[in-house]
């Protein structure tokens, strides 16, 4: 039985709209048959009680933007009958995380205190997708201003089910981009990723997830959390989509003077060349998580599932059959640092860029009588803020206190050297290890279940500990998906490369792929849509 | 359930280990603003161990410093988990200290160096006009004729 056309690449999607075997509209009506199946009831900002049948469906967007998608996606059926020319994703439906600024749109970061905000400008990488033809069906949901790991701090619930058992997590903060590119409710979906914030939904939901060299996306109209560790990049569900819309989104931007005045190569041209004297590396500290146990100083070591490293190591020697020389014992010694280093630099970041909400030029404002100007600063952002970034702030200030300062922001920074100086370490072409990359697991666990680890901020964060030590160094990364776990939730396997190589990643990752496209998992499909037509 | 032996509550939550029983949850939400249900009331919660009072290393009085600083009205039952969880942030990042640095080591704000032949060149300084001005300005929560209106501001007169 062939593919239902929602669930088919986003490649061929465009190929077929461009060939006239489909058209955009009616791609987009798929699309949108396939969202009302999976689901279920929209996300709001009431109260809310988690109801059973809540824990069936995957309700990812806080909105669609339904009749927006249905004008751009007759344009782009017009402007092909007329010959003009459109653009390598015309056609293919999008998801945008709600931190993204699309124009017209409400943006809230799922957050209240953005509930009511309309953004009257568009991020640089929205309108690059658009201008490529993608349409935009709608806005997903996400951790509060990216505030978690599992999609649950939102303001906007129910929480976004993970399609491949909805009981379970989507991964975050991009969860609602990663649950609806896995349901067919879009083909593509936009994230950022601050710790992991793309890979690690990537991987509990068994899509692509590539998180780009620092700077190699214009992050303008991105909400920002942490700025020197926030990326923009794209979720897909192979890694040729995931090639072709770095295509579309990479490149300096005159808007950001954070994004790299580097020309952007063509990620497609290298995918299918083979591995012949690539070197990859497998660290044991990817394999042994140390764990800092505060009442006794010492640092615990703990396995990650056995089933995922048996992932990561069968790619290893998937990847050796397709040319590479696999490194073993590559020491990264700082990576147990990535966490604690974290709750540092992330939360004085959070702090500086979460105090412009304050309910006097946009967004929420609290409505009763508010006293004077500083009441209506506390009520608003008390009323406005959930618990998450409330928390983050007081971090925030906590740590960057002259008193403290010192002991815990300057720390942080040169601790963030040493794990940078580990890649250095390995990525050197001088060096011992010379390598291309590394290969290591994405998480520790796969998906957890709703309501298991949310209300603990630091175990929530703890997920993170596989993939935000690249955010600290700023090296691109990649979570490929690489089975299934005996409950049926997916895996996810991680590369991680210099600065600025991601055509090589994404080569060593389609190499995987190719080596793969006949193992059995790949053509089970997730829960929610396995009884649909 | 020990706060930091986290693997262990991951794989209980991914269905990898068998969990025990629903008693292994945290169950937040129960606590404090009961967003979820699905923790019946009367079943035994074994909640993380957060750190002893005395351990406090954030006090009500510093606790109450920052959320001034902050600028937050704070419900009671927040202060209370947010509190507990800054104490618990602080005993990770306790790892820190521990860290063996010399003071030569340099810090690092961005994790990729902005050298030169990558950063972006500087703009002209030229005036552009804002397309979207009144739309702006309509995002504002309370508006009259184009300035944005706040209740009074606290000043003192001076003599």
């Amino acid at each position: 039985m062939s593919a239902p056309v929602v669930d088919l690449p986003a490649y061929e999607q465009a190929r077929r709209i461009r060939d006239g075997e489909l058209t955009a509209v009616g791609l987009l009506q798929a699309t949108l048959k396939r969202t009302e199946a999976v689901e279920g009831q929209q996300p709001s900002s009431r109260p809310y009680a988690l109801d059973a049948a809540d824990l069936e469906k995957v309700h990812a967007f806080i909105n669609r933007t339904e009749a927006r998608a249905l004008q751009r996606a007759e344009a782009i059926d017009a402007a092909l009958a007329a010959g003009e020319p459109t653009g390598p994703l015309a056609g293919v439906p999008l998801a945008v995380k709600d931190n993204f600024c699309v124009q017209g749109t409400a943006t809230t970061a799922g957050s209240k205190i953005l509930e009511n905000f309309i953004s009257p400008y568009a991020a640089t990488a929205v309108e690059r997708l658009e201008q490529a033809g993608a349409v935009v069906v709608g806005k997903v949901n996400l951790d509060e201003f990216t505030f978690g790991s599992s999609n649950e701090s939102s303001a906007f619930l129910p929480p976004v089910g993970n399609p491949w058992n909805p009981a379970h997590v989507p991964g975050g903060s991009s969860g609602g981009s990663t649950a609806a590119v896995a349901a067919g409710e879009a083909s593509l979906s936009l994230g950022s990723d601050t710790a992991g914030s793309i890979r690690q939904p990537a991987a509990f939901c068994g899509v692509v997830g590539m998180k780009p060299t620092y700077g190699r996306v214009s992050r303008y109209g991105l909400i920002a959390f942490a700025s020197s560790l926030d990326c923009v990049g794209p979720v897909a569900r192979n890694i040729t989509d995931t090639a072709l819309m770095m295509n579309v989104i990479a490149g300096p931007d005159r808007r950001d003077a954070t994004a790299a005045n580097l020309a952007v190569p063509d990620y497609l041209a290298q995918l299918d060349s083979d591995l012949e004297g690539m070197r990859i590396g497998l660290s044991p500290d990817y394999f042994w998580l140390k764990i800092f146990d505060p009442t006794t100083g010492v640092l615990e070591e703990q396995p990650i599932s056995p089933e995922i490293e048996k992932a990561v190591l069968e790619a290893a020697e998937l990847l050796a059959g397709r040319g590479a020389t696999i490194v073993e014992d590559v020491p990264m010694p700082n990576t147990h640092m990535g966490i604690p280093v974290y709750f540092v630099i992330s939360r004085v970041e959070a702090a500086s860029n979460l105090h412009r909400y304050d309910g006097v030029k946009y967004g929420f404002r609290y409505g009763e009588d508010t006293g004077d100007l500083t009441e209506l600063y506390r009520k608003s952002r008390g009323a406005g803020f959930g618990l998450q970034p409330k928390l983050r702030i007081l971090m925030g200030m906590y740590v960057s206190a002259e008193q403290y300062e010192k002991g815990y922001y300057e720390r942080a920074l040169q601790a963030r050297t040493l794990i940078r100086q580990d890649f250095e370490r390995a990525f050197d072409p001088e060096g011992q290890y010379g390598l291309d990359c590394l290969l290591t697991a994405t998480t520790p666990t796969t998906a957890f279940k709703i309501g298991a680890v949310y209300g603990d901020s630091v175990l929530m964060q703890y997920a993170d500990m596989l993939t935000v030590a690249a955010n600290h160094a700023g090296v691109p990364g990649i979570s490929i998906p690489a089975g299934l776990d005996r409950g049926g939730l997916p895996i996810g396997i991680q590369l991680l490369g210099p600065d600025f190589s991601e055509s090589r990643l994404l080569q060593i990752g389609r190499a995987y792929e190719r080596a793969t496209e006949d193992a059995s998992w790949r053509s089970i499909r997730p829960i929610v849509v396995r009884n649909l037509p | 359930m020990t706060k930091l032996s986290g693997l262990q509550s991951f794989m209980q939550g991914s269905g990898q280990k068998d969990p025990a029983s629903k008693k292994t949850e945290s169950c937040f939400d129960r606590r404090t603003a009961s967003r979820y249900n699905d923790c019946p009331e009367g079943e035994e919660v074994l909640l993380p161990q957060y750190p002893s009072r005395q351990d406090d290393e954030i006090t009500p009085e510093i606790f109450d410093h920052l959320v001034d600083l902050a600028a937050f009205h704070l419900e009671p039952e927040e202060r209370e988990y947010l509190r507990k969880e800054l104490n618990a942030q602080l005993k990770a990042i306790r790892e820190l200290e521990a860290l063996d640095v010399s003071p030569e080591v340099p810090i690092t704000s961005h994790g990729v160096p902005f050298k030169a032949a990558i950063s972006a060149p500087l703009r002209e300084d030229v005036i552009e006009a804002c397309p979207e001005a009144d739309d702006i300005v309509a995002g504002a929560p309370e508006t009259e004729l184009r300035y944005i209106v706040v209740p009074d501001i606290p000043h003192e007169e001076l003599e």
